[in-house]
C-alpha cells in the first residue's frame, strides 16, 4: 500500500453521504472562495498552492464535515465538525499564516477511534477523489489487475483461497472456492459476474462508504474475479436509494473504458470484460443472489429454488458469480500484498479485516475496518469510545434484521464467522448497532421484525406469513397484550419460519427475536406478565408518573413535554398530568435521571 | 441413471428428476401445494421439504434435483412440525367457509390440512373478507381464499403466454390481480381455475351447481374443435355439471379452452329438442323417431338413387360416418358431401409442434381457432433459441412469443406470404433472413389453414423447397379429418350446391350439418326448401332444421361413444357419459338403413371391425390415441389460387378469427353468447376515430354483392384499412360466400 | 334539499394534466433507447418515471406495447419496488430513516408529527399535492441519527419539535423544490 502523499498542499473535504448531509459541499465552496481571494490557487510555490479535494469517508461521520490539511513533507492535519463558516479562519490562519488552529483540529479521541482499526481495503477512502482515475492510479491502482492478467487463472483462484478470503456479503462462504464452481460450469456463450452492492441492512452503510469512496478499487477486483473465473460481462446492481454511489460508479465505469481498462483486451491480454450498471428499485431481498439475478432480468425480485445455483444456471440461466462489494474491493490486495500476507491477518478461520457500520449508542458513530478477531470490547469501547450519556451497555446487535443480539457477557467474543454464529449472532454484511439500558429489548425485536416482515417478497408461506404472525405476537407484548404461552409460541415458529423459508431472508428473519428472547427472556416476562417495560420504551406500559425517590427537581422534563402535561415549580417534583399525556416519551428521554415510569 | 433412496427404498431415476419424481417412482407420496409438473420449479409453499441424510437443511422436493446416492427421508418428526406449521399459517387469513365453498371436496388445502394433522391453530384467526369479484364472466375470483402458490400466474405466463394475471405488492400484501386492478382480461381459457388448489378461482358455468362428491365423471374426447383434447364429463343424473381437465392427460397435456370449460352447457340446453317432426305442407307434427325414419325411407323409395344427397356435419363420429356411408352404398348414391374435403389431410403431430425450433404459423389464428394447436405453436415459440414468424392480417395472441408478426391488409399480406414462400425457394428478397432461419431449422413446422387454397399452396411449395419442414393443416372441427376417411370429403362442396340449385337432387339426408350457415350453402334457403325431402338430424333446431320436412333431434358428443380423429390425425375414442333420450345419428341411420333393406350395425366395436376392414387407412387402427399414416398430405399437386380481395371499396374485409366459438354450435351455450352472442365488425381504432364511431355503434357495410348492419367493435390489433367479420353466423356466411377476402365501404 | 337527494361526501378526484393529456413522446424514446437491452424492465420504468412523475394507467399500458409486454407482469414489477409509484406525488418528499440507528434514536416519533402535520402516512401524499411521507431504510447517515431529508436536503441530529418546526417553515414558506 502506497502511503498518501503530496506534492502541494491538498484540502481533502469528505464528501460521502453525511459529509454532503452536513454541509461538505459548503465547505468545498468555501475552501475554493478562500483560495481564490488568498491567490493560493495554482500558486507557484508548493508550499502555497492550494487544492481543494473531494473525498470518500473515513469513517467518522459523526464528526462530519472533516477536513483532512495534507502539506508537502507534512504529513496531515484534521478539523472536525467543520462549516463554511469556519474556512475563512482555517484557510487564513493555518494555510496562510502556517499556525495550526487548535481548537478546531482533532485531537486524541478523535485518533482513539483508528488505534486498533487496520484500515487496508478502506486504506485509499477519504485520501483519493474517488471521482478521479488518475488519482486511483498514482496510489497503484489497476496494478493489481495487471499483475493477475499474466498468471493463470487458476493460479489467481489459488491465490485467492490460500489468501483464506471469505464472503462479506453475510454467509461467509470462500471466495475462491465460490469461484471454482462458477469456473468449472459448462457455459455455451457467456458467464456472469455480479457485485452485490444493494446493501439494505438498516444500519449498515459500508458497501456505500467504498463506492462512494473508491469505485475503481470495486471495479478492479471485478477485473481480477472477472478474469480468473472466466467472465465476460458483469453488472454492478446497487441500491437505488445511494444515488451518489450510483453517479461515482457510472463515472468510473466510464473513465476506466475510456482508459481502456474495461472492455476489449484487458490490458492487452485477450481477456475481455464489459461492466455495467444496474440500479435496484428498492427492495431488500434483492441482497440475496437469486432474486437479485430476478431483478437484474427485469422481474419481481423474488428468489428462486436453489439448486441450480447461479454458478450452474444465474443471470438468463448462465453461469453466474456474485460477490458483494467488500469482498470485491479485498481482491487488488490480496494480489498485490500476497495471499501470505493477507492470510496473516486475522484468525484461523476468518481472514483479513471486516468494515463494520457502528452506530446506536456509541459515541463514535461511523465507519471501522479491524482486523477478524478483534473483541466486542474493543469494538465498542476502544474503536467505537463506548457508551454516551454514562450510560450502561446493554446489547449490541450485530448482523443486521439476520443477526442477533449480544449481552455484556459476551464482550470478550473475538469478532469472526464462526464465534459470532456459535454465541448466537452473525457476522451478516457488518452492521453494529450498539444499545444502552434504555432500550428495551422486545422493542429492538420488534423493530428488527417489522423491517423483515415489510422486506418479504411474500413468495414462501413461512416468510410471508410467519413473520407477520411473530410481528402480531411481538405487537400484543409490547402493548400489554401478551399471553402466557406467547414466548414458547415465538420460539417455535421463528424455528419453524428458519428451518422452512426459502431464502437467507425467512431463514434468518426470525434471529432478533430469538437471541433477544435467549438472552433477555426476563424483559419479555416482565412485558407479558407484569405489563411493565423495565426500559420504559414500550410507551403502552409505561404510567408516566414521576417518581419522586428519583426526581431531582431538574424541570428538564417540563421543558421538553411537547403538550404542556408536566406541572413543575423551582424546588419542586414534577407532576405529570395525565390527560394532557400523549406517551410521546421525550420526558423519559430528556430526564437525567430515570426519573419516570 | 441414478439411485436415490427415498425412505430406505432404492429407486433408479433418470438424471434431472427431482425428488418428488423419486419418491413417486418408490411410491411414496410427498404433500405438495403450490407444485405443478408442467410449470418450472417454484418451490414457494414449502410443504414438500423433506431431509437428506447428513444435511443439516432441508429442501424442497419439487425443485432439488436428485443427485446420486442420495438418501431422503420424507417423514419425520422435524418435517411433521414445519409441514403443520405452514399449513396453520395459512389457516390464520383463509376463510375458514369450507362448506359453502367451490372447492369443498376437492380442495388442496383441506386436504392439507387434514393430512398433515391440524387440528387447532395456534394462531389468532384473522380471516380476510374482501368483496368476491364477479368482473370476468367465466371466472369468479375470490381471493380471500388465495394461497398463493402462484399456479394461476405460472401457468398463464409460462403456458398460455398471456399474462393476464401477474403477483402484486410484496410481503403480506402480495396478491394476484392485474394492473391497476383492472378486470380480468383474457382468452378466458380457464388454465388458472384448473390449477388453483383452492377456492379462488371458480368456474361461473359451474359455480353452486353441484358438489363435487355427487358427480360421476367419463373420460372422453372434446367434440368441439379438432384439437382432440382428453376431459371429463362430469355428471349427475343425466345431466353435465362440468367438462374438466384431466391434469396431465391426452395430447392437450390436461389444457383446455374457453369453449370447452366454459361452452358445454349447451349439452343441457332447455332449447335442445327431445321429439322428431315432421313438416307436411308447412305444418309442423311431432313424431317418434321411427315414425319420422319410416316417412323419410318412404320417400327415399320414390326417388331415383342419384338424386339422393348424403351429407354429414364434422361434428359425427368416425362410426357414424362410416354408417352413413354405408346408408349411401345402400341407397346408390354416389352424392356424399360434407364441408370437408380430401385434398390436404393430417401431417405434424402436437408433440412435433412443441420441439420445433422453427414455426411459420401462415395466415391462420392459431390460438383462436384451435386453441391447444396454439398452446403448442406457444410452447416452442417461447423457448429461448426457436424463432416463430407469424402472418395475419391483424396482430394476433402470438405477439408476445412471435420473433416476426408479420401483418397488413390482405393483398399485401398474400405478396408477403409468397415472397416468403419465393425465398425458401432460394428467391433473395426481404424473407431471405426469415427463409434461412427456416432452413437451418432442425424441426421446421409449418401451420396453415387448409380451408384457404392460397395458403395451402404456399405451404405446399415451402414443403418442396425444404422436405424435413412438417406440414400441420389446421382443420377446423373435432371430426373434420375423420369424416374424409370415411368418405365424406371425395366430393366437391359446389357440387352439392350446384346439385340442390340445379334440381339433379331431390332429397338430402343432413346428419348434423347445418347447412344453411355454411359459406358456399348458405344461400341454398329456397332450393332446400323445394326438395322432396330434406331429413335433418341435430341437437337444436339449426337453421336448416327448420327448413326440413323430417326432424329427428339428436345426442351430443356426451351422450355417444365412438371415435374422433383430431388435426394430428389421431384416431381417439369418445365415451357415452349421460342420457338424454336422444338417438345418436348412429342409431337414426341404421334404423333409416334397416327400412330400406340393409342391416348396419349399431354397435362401436362392430363398426369399427368393419371401417378396419374396409377402409384401408385404418386397417390395423389403435382406436385409443393411433395416428393415421396418411401417405401425403396433399393428394394432388395443388395450384396456385388467387388470394386477391374481390370487388372494390375502401376496406378490406375478411374473416375474424372465431372469437371463443367453434361453428354454430357453441352458439346455444348460454355463457358463451353471453360473452360474444352477435357478429361485430371488428375495427382499428384509428379507422372508427375518422368515422366518429365508437364501440357498440351500428355501421353499415357494403360491397359488391353484399350489405349489412353490425356492431362495432374497437380492435387495436386490426391493421389500418382493413375490418373483420366472423364467418358461420347466417348474416354473415352469405358475405363470405363471395369470397375470403373482399372490398368494403363502411359508414354510419 | 329534497329528502331522497344524495349528499357527494366523496370528493371527486382532479385527473393531473399529464394523465389526462398524456403525451406518450418521452415514453416511447425511452423504450426505443432500451429496446436491445435485455431486462431492461426497470430501468424503462425509472427513466419513464423520471420523466412523468408517477406512473399511470395510459404510461404503463403504453410501455408494456412498446415492449412487448402484459401491463400485467409490468404491474407486479411495479408494485414489488418501493421505489416506483403511481400516484402523483407531491413538491416535497419527506423521507424519514427509519434505519437502527435513527429508530433506538426516535425517528418513530418524527413520523408521527409528519402525521399530525399533514395527515399523511408512509407512502402517501398530502391532498395538496405537496408532501409525501416515506419511511425509508437506513438513508447512510447513521452519525447524525436521527435524520429526515426533505427532497436533497439533510436535517440531522433532530428533537421532535425541530422537525415540527422544519415542516411548518416548508408549508408556510413553500421554498422552491
Amino acid at each position: 500500500m502506497k502511503e498518501y502523499s503530496t506534492d502541494h498542499v491538498e484540502v481533502h473535504v469528505c464528501m460521502g453521504t453525511a459529509g454532503v448531509a452536513t454541509g461538505g459541499m459548503e465547505v468545498m465552496e468555501a475552501l475554493n472562495e478562500e483560495f481564490a481571494k488568498h491567490g493560493l490557487l495554482n500558486a507557484e510555490s508548493k508550499e502555497r498552492n492550494c487544492e481543494a479535494k473531494q473525498t470518500g469517508c473515513r469513517g467518522l461521520c459523526a464528526r462530519d464535515v472533516l477536513i483532512d490539511v495534507y502539506a508537502p513533507n507534512k504529513g496531515s492535519v484534521t478539523y472536525e465538525h467543520v462549516t463554511a463558516e469556519m474556512v475563512p479562519t482555517i484557510v487564513q490562519e493555518h494555510l496562510v499564516d502556517g499556525n495550526i488552529v487548535e481548537k478546531w483540529a482533532a485531537k486524541k479521541d478523535y485518533f482513539q477511534f483508528y488505534d486498533k482499526q487496520k484500515r487496508y481495503v478502506l486504506h485509499d477512502c477519504g485520501k483519493v477523489d474517488p471521482e478521479s482515475l488518475e488519482d486511483y492510479v498514482r496510489l497503484g491502482g489497476y496494478d493489481a489487475i495487471k499483475k493477475a492478467i499474466t498468471m493463470k487463472p487458476e493460479e489467481v483462484i489459488e491465490e485467492v483461497k490460500k489468501s483464506g478470503l471469505r464472503g462479506r456479503g453475510g454467509g461467509g462462504f470462500p471466495t475462491g472456492l465460490k469461484w471454482t464452481f462458477c469456473r468449472n460450469s459448462p457455459t455455451d456463450d457467456h458467464k456472469y459476474l455480479i457485485c452485490n452492492a444493494d446493501e439494505g441492512d438498516p444500519g449498515a452503510f459500508m458497501d456505500r462508504s467504498i463506492i462512494e469512496g473508491n469505485p475503481h478499487a470495486v471495479i478492479e477486483g471485478m477485473l481480477i474475479a472477472g478474469y480468473a473465473i472466466g467472465c465476460d460481462e458483469g453488472y454492478i446492481y446497487c441500491r437505488a436509494e445511494y444515488p451518489l454511489a450510483i453517479e461515482r460508479v457510472i463515472k468510473a465505469i466510464k473513465d476506466a473504458e475510456d482508459a481502456g481498462y474495461l472492455g476489449k483486451g484487458v490490458f492487452g491480454s485477450d481477456f475481455n470484460f464489459k461492466l455495467k450498471l444496474k440500479e435496484g428499485a428498492g427492495a431488500f431481498v434483492c441482497g440475496e443472489e437469486t432474486a437479485l439475478i430476478a431483478s437484474i432480468e427485469g422481474e419481481r425480485g423474488m428468489p428462486r429454488p436453489r439448486p441450480p445455483f447461479p454458478a450452474v444456471k444465474g443471470l438468463w440461466q448462465k453461469p453466474s458469480n456474485v460477490n458483494n462489494v467488500e469482498t470485491f474491493a479485498n481482491l487488488p490486495l490480496i494480489l498485490l500484498e500476497g495471499s501470505e500476507w493477507y492470510a496473516g491477518i486475522g484468525t484461523e478461520k476468518s481472514k483479513g479485516t471486516k468494515i463494520f457500520a457502528i452506530s446506536g449508542k456509541v459515541k463514535s458513530t461511523g465507519l471501522v475496518e479491524v482486523p477478524m478477531g478483534i473483541t466486542v470490547r474493543e469494538l465498542i469501547f476502544d474503536v467505537g469510545g463506548g457508551i454516551p450519556k454514562k450510560r450502561k451497555f446493554k446489547a449490541v446487535q450485530l448482523g443486521g434484521p439476520s443477526g442477533g443480539c449480544l449481552t455484556p457477557d459476551h464482550l470478550e467474543t473475538p469478532i469472526d464467522y464462526d464465534s459470532l454464529i456459535a454465541a448466537g449472532a452473525m457476522m451478516g454484511s457488518g452492521g453494529v448497532v450498539v444499545m444502552d439500558e434504555t432500550n428495551c429489548m422486545v422493542n429492538v425485536a420488534q423493530f428488527f421484525l417489522t423491517f423483515t416482515q415489510r422486506e418479504s417478497c411474500g413468495k414462501c408461506i413461512p416468510c410471508r406469513i410467519g413473520t407477520k404472525t411473530m410481528l402480531n405476537i411481538l405487537d400484543r407484548i409490547t402493548t400489554g397484550g401478551g399471553r402466557e404461552g406467547d414466548i414458547e409460541l415465538l420460539q417455535k415458529v421463528g424455528e419453524d419460519i428458519k428451518t422452512s423459508s426459502l431464502c437467507g431472508l425467512g431463514q434468518t428473519a426470525p434471529n432478533p427475536v430469538l437471541t433477544t428472547i435467549k438472552y433477555f427472556r426476563d424483559e419479555y416476562e416482565a412485558h407479558i406478565y407484569d405489563k411493565k417495560c423495565p426500559s420504559r420504551e414500550c410507551a403502552e406500559l409505561v404510567e408516566f408518573v414521576v417518581i419522586n425517590e428519583r426526581c431531582k427537581k431538574c424541570g428538564l422534563c417540563k421543558k421538553a413535554c411537547p403538550v404542556d402535561a408536566i406541572y413543575w415549580e423551582k424546588k419542586e417534583f414534577a407532576i405529570i398530568d395525565q390527560e394532557k399525556c400523549v406517551k410521546c416519551r421525550e420526558c423519559i428521554v430528556n430526564c437525567p435521571f430515570n426519573a419516570i415510569d | 441413471m441414478l439411485n436415490v433412496k427415498i425412505n430406505g427404498k432404492e429407486v433408479q431415476v433418470a438424471p434431472g428428476s427431482t425428488i418428488l419424481d423419486a419418491a413417486k417412482e418408490a411410491g411414496v407420496s410427498i404433500p405438495v401445494l403450490c407444485h405443478d409438473s408442467r410449470l418450472n420449479p417454484f418451490g414457494a409453499c414449502r410443504v414438500c421439504l423433506v431431509e437428506q441424510v447428513g444435511m443439516p437443511k432441508l429442501m424442497a422436493a419439487c425443485t432439488t434435483p436428485v443427485t446420486d446416492k442420495m438418501e431422503i427421508i420424507t417423514e419425520s418428526e422435524k418435517l411433521a412440525r414445519v409441514r403443520k406449521t405452514a399449513i396453520e399459517l395459512l389457516l390464520i387469513n383463509h376463510p375458514l367457509d369450507c362448506p359453502v365453498c367451490y372447492k369443498g371436496g376437492e380442495c388442496g388445502l383441506q386436504d392439507l390440512t387434514y393430512e398433515v394433522g391440524v387440528t387447532k391453530v395456534r394462531f389468532d384467526a384473522s380471516p380476510n373478507d374482501t368483496p368476491v369479484d364477479h368482473t370476468n364472466p367465466f371466472i369468479e375470483r375470490d381471493i380471500d381464499r388465495c394461497v398463493l402458490c402462484g399456479r394461476c400466474v405460472r401457468i398463464c405466463d409460462e403456458v398460455v403466454n398471456i399474462q393476464a394475471i401477474s403477483f402484486l405488492n410484496r410481503g403480506t400484501d402480495t396478491m394476484i390481480g392485474t394492473s391497476f386492478e383492472q378486470p380480468w382480461n383474457c382468452e378466458y381459457c380457464g388454465q388458472c381455475i384448473s390449477v388453483c388448489p383452492v377456492g379462488s378461482l371458480n368456474n361461473r358455468v359451474y359455480l353452486f351447481k353441484n358438489r363435487p362428491w355427487n358427480l360421476e365423471s367419463e373420460k372422453t374426447i372434446c367434440g368441439l374443435c379438432s384439437c382432440g383434447c382428453t376431459v371429463s364429463i362430469d355428471y349427475e343424473c343425466n345431466e353435465v355439471f362440468r367438462m374438466n381437465e384431466m391434469p396431465e392427460e391426452g395430447v392437450n397435456h390436461g389444457y383446455m379452452c374457453a369453449k370447452g370449460r366454459f361452452g358445454f352447457d349447451f349439452m343441457n340446453s332447455v332449447k335442445r329438442e327431445t321429439e322428431a317432426q315432421i313438416t307436411v305442407g308447412g305444418e309442423a307434427k311431432k313424431a317418434t323417431v321411427a315414425e319420422a325414419v319410416e316417412y323419410a325411407a318412404e320417400k327415399l323409395k320414390g326417388l331415383k338413387a342419384e338424386e339422393v344427397a348424403v351429407v354429414v356435419s364434422p361434428r359425427i363420429t368416425n362410426e357414424e360416418a362410416f354408417l352413413a356411408s354405408k346408408l349411401a352404398e345402400t341407397i346408390g348414391t354416389k352424392n356424399v358431401f360434407s364441408t370437408e374435403t380430401d385434398e390436404i389431410m393430417p401431417e405434424g403431430a402436437y408433440s412435433e409442434v412443441e420441439a420445433s425450433d422453427a414455426l411459420a404459423v401462415l395466415n391462420i389464428n392459431v390460438t383462436e381457432s384451435n386453441p391447444i394447436l396454439g398452446l403448442a405453436v406457444r410452447v416452442a415459440a417461447r423457448e429461448e433459441n426457436a424463432n416463430c414468424f407469424v402472418f395475419y392480417p391483424s396482430e394476433t395472441a402470438l405477439k408476445r412469443v412471435a420473433t416476426e408478426l408479420i401483418t397488413g391488409n390482405p393483398d399485401e399480406l398474400a405478396v408477403k406470404m409468397e415472397k416468403f414462400c419465393a425465398a425458401m425457394g432460394g428467391a433473395d428478397n426481404d424473407f431471405s433472413a426469415m427463409a434461412k432461419t427456416m432452413l437451418e431449422a432442425e424441426k421446421p413446422v409449418v401451420v396453415f389453414d387448409p380451408y384457404n387454397k392460397a395458403d395451402a399452396y404456399i405451404a405446399q411449395e415451402i414443403k418442396k423447397a425444404c422436405d424435413k419442414v412438417i406440414l400441420v393443416p389446421a382443420k377446423s372441427k373435432n371430426n373434420s379429418v375423420g369424416i374424409v376417411d370415411m368418405g365424406f370429403g371425395k366430393n366437391n362442396p359446389a357440387d352439392f350446391a350446384k346439385g340442390v340449385e340445379g334440381g339433379t337432387i331431390k332429397a338430402v339426408l343432413c346428419f348434423g350439418e347445418n347447412i344453411l350457415v355454411r359459406s358456399g350453402w348458405s344461400k341454398l334457403e329456397g332450393a332446400l326448401a323445394k326438395l322432396d325431402l330434406l331429413m335433418v338430424t341435430d341437437p337444436f333446431m339449426s337453421d336448416t332444421a327448420k327448413a326440413a320436412n323430417v326432424y329427428v333431434p339428436v345426442a351430443t358428443f356426451a351422450e355417444k361413444s365412438g371415435s374422433f380423429t383430431n388435426l394430428e390425425g389421431r384416431v381417439q375414442e369418445v365415451s357415452k357419459a349421460v342420457d338424454k333420450g336422444v338417438s345418436a345419428d348412429a342409431d337414426v341411420i341404421a334404423a333409416l338403413g334397416k327400412a330400406l333393406g340393409a342391416e348396419l350395425p349399431t354397435d362401436v366395436y362392430a363398426v369399427r371391425k368393419l371401417i378396419e376392414k374396409e377402409v384401408k387407412l385404418y386397417s390395423g387402427i389403435q382406436w385409443d390415441g393411433g395416428k393415421v399414416a396418411y401417405p401425403s398430405v396433399f393428394k394432388t399437386e395443388m395450384e396456385k389460387a388467387s388470394a386477391t380481395a374481390k370487388g372494390s371499396g375502401k376496406f378490406y374485409l375478411y374473416p375474424a378469427s372465431l372469437r371463443l366459438h367453434s361453428g354454430s354450435y357453441t352458439r346455444w351455450s348460454p355463457d358463451l353468447a353471453k360473452v360474444y352472442g352477435t357478429p361485430k365488425l371488428e375495427l382499428n381504432d384509428a379507422d372508427a376515430n375518422e368515422m366518429e364511431s365508437a364501440e357498440g355503434d351500428t355501421v353499415k357495410i357494403k360491397g359488391d354483392g353484399f350489405a349489412g348492419e353490425f356492431v362495432v367493435e374497437i380492435n387495436k390489433q386490426i391493421t389500418k384499412g382493413c375490418v373483420s367479420l366472423p364467418e358461420d353466423f347466417a348474416s354473415t356466411a352469405d358475405i363470405f360466400s363471395l369470397g375470403r377476402y373482399l372490398k368494403a365501404e363502411i359508414s354510419k | 334539499m329534497a329528502e331522497n337527494e344524495v349528499v357527494e361526501t366523496e370528493e371527486i378526484e382532479e385527473i393531473p394534466d399529464i394523465e389526462a393529456n398524456f403525451d406518450p413522446t418521452a415514453c416511447d424514446e425511452i423504450c426505443e433507447q432500451y429496446k436491445d437491452w435485455k431486462g431492461a424492465t426497470i430501468p424503462v420504468l425509472q427513466k419513464t418515471q423520471d420523466a412523468y412523475g408517477y406512473l399511470f394507467p395510459a404510461l404503463v399500458e403504453r410501455i408494456a406495447e412498446n415492449m412487448n409486454m402484459s401491463p400485467h407482469t409490468i404491474y407486479g414489477v411495479i408494485t414489488f419496488y418501493a421505489q416506483f409509484y403511481t400516484k402523483p406525488r407531491g413538491k416535497y418528499i419527506i423521507r424519514v430513516c427509519r434505519g437502527t440507528a435513527c429508530h433506538v434514536q426516535g425517528s418513530g416519533r418524527i413520523s408521527e408529527i409528519v402525521g399530525e402535520e399533514f395527515q399523511i402516512k408512509d407512502g402517501e401524499t398530502c391532498k395538496d399535492l405537496l408532501f409525501t411521507l416515506e419511511e425509508v431504510s437506513c438513508i447512510g447517515a447513521c452519525g447524525l441519527a436521527p435524520v429526515i431529508m426533505i427532497n436533497n436536503k439533510t436535517y440531522g441530529n433532530l428533537k421532535p419539535e425541530d422537525a415540527r418546526k422544519i415542516f411548518k417553515d416548508y408549508a408556510t414558506n413553500l421554498p422552491e423544490a
